[in-house]
């Protein structure tokens, strides 16, 4: 029932980066003046963030249940 | 606007479906046919986070403070990113153990307390009170937005109706019924709720699909696009400034990013859909990425709407109802309508979910501890209970709808939506420090919690909830101004003169600090029960363990106590089918007289704890089997770490005492060594000093002979002389040596035989007899009469003797030189003496003059060293020291001295 300890370790690290990347003072170095694909720097910088840990997120979670299901057949 | 008739008319039909849905739900699952156990229904039902206060609040939010009001959906995605290590263990330990509740869990984990499922059933109550007050708060204003906009409406909406004329009134009433019809249909054994999930999952998708409908409209029919509204919004100074995050904005940044971590966590309605309605825990893999996903979707045009509000809707306009006002300002009737029924699903689940956690709570940890302590009541005694527990139930869904209600109607009119939810969440955050505490730290104990606890809710109440209270006029306000007793430093917003902050952050610091210090410090300080440390060790270790645990009551319940007493909380037709299952997959019987197994009685403390919740459940259970409840794999297994431990600490004091020892003894050995080294080489100078005197003299005089052949003959005769007795010597000295290397050695030969000492003296003397006559010695012999037989070597013994004699002889005084023998029996042995006359020996002569090579004593008249070998003494302490007796040497100064020896009896 154990994953490899590589992969429990990134999942750790994504919640780490993403619980960093939302408190100051990250936040407030993108809280600029001025847009990005006509958007306002920070809206983009929450949202583009968010969707981009959301998929990495999937990444993981699959390839955790897949070591967890691969275990068990064993 | 719109006629209030159409309006109630779609609230009802839309309620209407969530009946029906809900009903449908319950029925497919009934028939084994569920369509909820999938994990796009569960994390539509975890979407239940996403109240009126996102669906209004969250534009009201970002119209006041900007991107603030993502706080409150980063800190779940955070949560939910790491699902593997928090979630995931909470799932697995509510699972192992049928946790019903938050209450119920953390009461299991501190020992199955009562006293601590009530304090957080209170907690919780007290806390979700304004958040259901929100809610039916913005169904109330929604409503009247709806229907008043427009001509009649020229300024901010004000609810001074009568209460049947208050539409927050009949939400709650129709509200408290649904809890009731889907929430208490029947006490299931692991209270799933299959209708009312289905229902929350529908409600999920109403409100995101009103919600995008509403910012797809803003932002592509008002305006050409995303970037046209912010551009817009970019060139008014007013709403320029929401685009950045405030100055000084990073205290309530963090304080909110906090505050939501912990709400998806601790808020009774998330613990209710994540934890308690979870079926499978691969969901909550999904979920992770899914639910975050959601939250992505709920928020993206929240911003945009509340940019646009701004832009074009009058100042007076409540952001908090944008989302429908904008749609009715621009004219789209329809699509206000939308938005209406997406917050009113918003709102209903939220209540719907909070009641019927709340009602869990209330009727298992904290209705039916209190009734099973009041004796008279004699509840363990009635028959069946499922009416009554369905009863409490639904009387705690009624009141706690309408303790929002109430609270709604008094003071909840006058703060802005997420200021109220804000609060709630502060209170329920207090769970934080015993719950991640308990989940990962086995040295937390109940009193700990329950101070911890306690400090932690007094805090919050004193400095958020009192203020509040003060601003809807319910108290006077001089307290918060002035503080208690008129103290500055009991300001409920500055408390202990903390200023700086507002009044959220000052709140939260407080409380959880305090609150956590004190969970630690008196954890540290008070021991465990027996039960809260198996039960600490089954929620820290939850991955550790494998299968089920089993819980040994020493016990004399029948099987039939047990049945009965199932069935008395969960109905025949339950109770049947629960142990009947048991009975088939454990082979055992599961009716009659027969004595209860302890698996069975656990299965029935678990069958009960998935009802009425842990604590009642133990109760329960111990009312009829009783005697004290140890979980035999648990026990053993504190035990066998403890004894592991113990043992590894002995081994390791074991191990380095016996490296002490060893380095002791090479310590010894190394100055034994060393000490051998020494008189090693002083044994080598020694030989070869004594060895060189005769070779010297015999060298010297052989060149003399070969020099001087005109020698006469008489010098010659007189040289050769010295030179064959110096030979002489030197064979002596050689023998004496190779004779003490064998004695030393252990080599030499030993013919031991019975002897009688006194005729090995007399033999000693008569051999050296022409010794003592050729130098006048004066010998005295005294021999008692009485003898011992000795069992030694004879010529070794005779051996001894002489030497001893000879050396008297030397040293004897030059005028009347006498030598005393003595021999008498003593201490089962014989003692020979054997006394001069001479100097005698110095104390520091006496310390070596055993030693090989040693020579004590000085000639009567200073002639020069007598002829000896230097090894006559060592070779007579050996050889008594083989015979297991004992040599030494008296010497009172200036009157000569004894040689003793003493051998002990065959």
């Amino acid at each position: 029932m154990t994953p490899p300890r590589k992969l429990t370790e990134r999942a750790f690290v994504l919640a780490l980066v993403a619980f960093f990347a939302w408190i100051p003072p990250l936040v407030g170095v993108f809280s600029l003046e001025g847009t990005l694909f006509g958007l306002p720097i920070l809206f983009v910088y929450f949202f583009a963030g968010w969707a981009l840990l959301i998929g990495c997120c999937a990444l993981i979670t699959r390839a955790l249940r897949h070591s967890i299901q691969t275990e068990e057949r064993e | 606007m719109l006629s209030s008739e159409l309006v109630i008319t779609v609230s009802l039909a839309y309620v209407g479906l969530l009946y029906a849905i809900a009903w449908w739900g319950d029925k497919r699952a009934r028939d084994g046919r569920s369509w909820v156990r999938n994990p796009t229904v569960y994390t539509l039902s975890i979407a239940v986070y996403c109240t009126s206060w996102t669906f209004y609040g969250a534009v009201g939010s970002a119209a006041r403070n900007g991107l603030e009001y993502l706080t409150i959906y980063l800190g779940p995605t955070v949560i939910f990113l790491g699902w593997w290590f928090l979630l995931r263990k909470m799932l697995r330990i509510s699972k192992a153990h049928r946790i019903t509740s938050i209450a119920d869990f953390i009461s299991s984990r501190y020992g199955k307390s009562t006293q601590l499922s009530m304090l957080v059933t209170l907690i919780t109550v007290i806390g979700t009170t304004p958040y259901i007050a929100l809610q039916l708060k913005a169904i109330a204003t929604s409503y009247t937005v709806l229907t008043v906009w427009g001509g009649a409406m020229t300024g901010p909406v004000v609810n001074q109706v009568p209460m049947l004329a208050d539409s927050g009134f009949w939400a709650a009433l129709g509200l408290a019924l649904f809890g009731i019809l889907f929430g208490t249909r029947f006490i299931d054994a692991d209270e799933h709720h299959e209708g009312m999930v289905a229902a929350i999952a529908f409600e999920s998708l109403v409100k995101m699909f009103a919600l995008l409908a509403v910012g797809i409209f803003v932002c592509f029919f008002m305006f050409a696009g995303l970037g046209d509204l912010f551009d817009q919004a970019a060139a008014n100074p007013q709403t320029a400034s929401l685009l950045q995050l405030p100055e000084n904005g990073s205290a309530r940044w963090m304080t909110l990013m906090m505050l939501s971590m912990a709400a998806i966590l601790t808020l009774p309605r998330q613990f209710q859909v994540i934890i308690v309605e979870n079926v499978d825990e691969r969901h909550l893999s999904t979920a992770s990425w899914a639910f975050p996903l959601y939250l992505l979707a709920m928020n993206l045009f929240v911003l945009p709407i509340a940019l646009a509000g701004l832009g074009v809707l009058p100042s007076w306009a409540d952001p908090d109802f944008f989302v429908i006002s904008v749609p009715l300002f621009e004219g789209h009737s329809l699509l206000a309508l939308i938005a209406y029924v997406g917050g009113l699903s918003a709102s209903t689940s939220m209540v719907i979910v909070a009641t019927i956690a709340l009602s869990t709570m209330v009727c298992n940890d904290l209705v039916v501890p209190a009734l099973l302590r009041i004796r008279w009541l004699r509840v363990t005694e009635r028959d069946d209970l499922t009416g009554l527990l369905i009863f409490i139930r639904r009387a705690s869904i009624v009141l706690v709808v309408f303790m929002g209600f109430a609270y709604y109607r008094s003071a909840g009119a006058s703060d802005a939506l997420a200021e109220i939810g804000l609060i709630s969440f502060a209170s329920t955050a207090q769970f934080i420090p015993i719950m991640i505490g308990g989940l990962y730290w086995k040295g937390g104990t109940k009193t700990g919690a329950q101070v911890g606890l306690v400090i932690g809710f007094a805090i919050w109440a004193y400095t958020l909830l009192l203020p509040s209270l003060a601003d809807s006029g319910w108290m006077n306000p001089t307290l918060i101004e002035h503080g208690a007793f008129g103290h500055p430093w009991l300001r409920p917003e500055s408390l202990f003169g903390l200023t700086g902050f507002e009044p959220l952050t000052h709140a939260l610091i407080w409380s959880i600090t305090l609150n956590t210090a004190a969970y630690v410090l008196i954890s540290l300080f008070t021991s465990p029960s027996a039960l809260e440390r198996i039960q600490a060790t089954l929620f820290v270790d939850a991955f550790l363990r494998k299968g089920q645990e089993t819980v040994i009551w020493r016990s004399s319940a029948t099987i039939d106590d047990l049945y009965e007493l199932v069935e008395r909380f969960l109905g025949r037709e339950r109770a049947f089918h629960s142990f009947r299952d048991f009975g088939w997959t454990r082979e055992t019987p599961w009716r009659g007289k027969g004595e209860a197994n302890a698996d069975m009685i656990a299965f029935t403390e678990r069958l009960l704890a998935g009802s009425i919740g842990a604590a009642s459940a133990r109760v329960m259970v111990s009312s009829v089997a009783k005697g004290e409840m140890v979980s035999l794999d648990e026990v053993l297994e504190i035990l066998e770490e403890t004894s592991h431990v113990i043992e590894y600490s002995q081994r390791l004091e074991q191990k380095s005492h016996e490296l002490e020892r060893a380095a002791a003894e090479l310590r010894a050995a190394n100055e034994r060594l060393k000490e051998l080294d020494r008189l090693k080489d002083e044994f080598l100078t020694m030989v070869s000093h004594e060895f060189r005197t005769p070779l010297t003299s015999i060298r010297s005089f052989s060149e003399i002979l070969v020099d001087t052949p005109e020698l006469d003959p008489e010098r010659a005769e007189h040289f050769m002389g010295i030179i064959v007795r110096e030979s002489e010597r030197l064979t002596r000295l050689i023998d004496d040596h190779l004779d003490l290397a064998r004695l030393e050695a252990g080599h030499s030969d030993w013919r031991p035989e019975n002897v009688d000492p006194r005729s090995v003296l007399d033999e000693s003397v008569e051999a050296i007899k022409g010794l003592l006559d050729n130098k006048g010695v004066d010998l005295e012999l005294d021999l008692s009469p009485a003898t011992v037989t000795l069992h030694v070597d004879r010529d070794r013994l005779t051996q001894v003797f002489i030497n001893l004699l000879s050396n008297a002889a030397k040293f004897s005084a030059a005028r009347d030189p006498s030598v005393k023998v003595r021999g008498e029996v003593m201490d089962g042995g014989y003692l020979v003496s054997i006394t001069d006359n001479g100097n005698g020996i110095t104390k520091d002569e006496q310390a070596v003059i055993f030693n090989k090579f040693a020579r004590g004593g000085k000639y009567p008249d200073d002639k020069p060293r007598p002829s000896g070998s230097g090894l006559g003494l060592a070779i007579a302490r050996h050889v008594v020291e083989h015979c297991k007796g004992k040599i030494w040497v008296e010497s009172p100064p200036g009157r000569g001295a004894t040689f003793r020896v003493f051998v002990p009896a065959a």
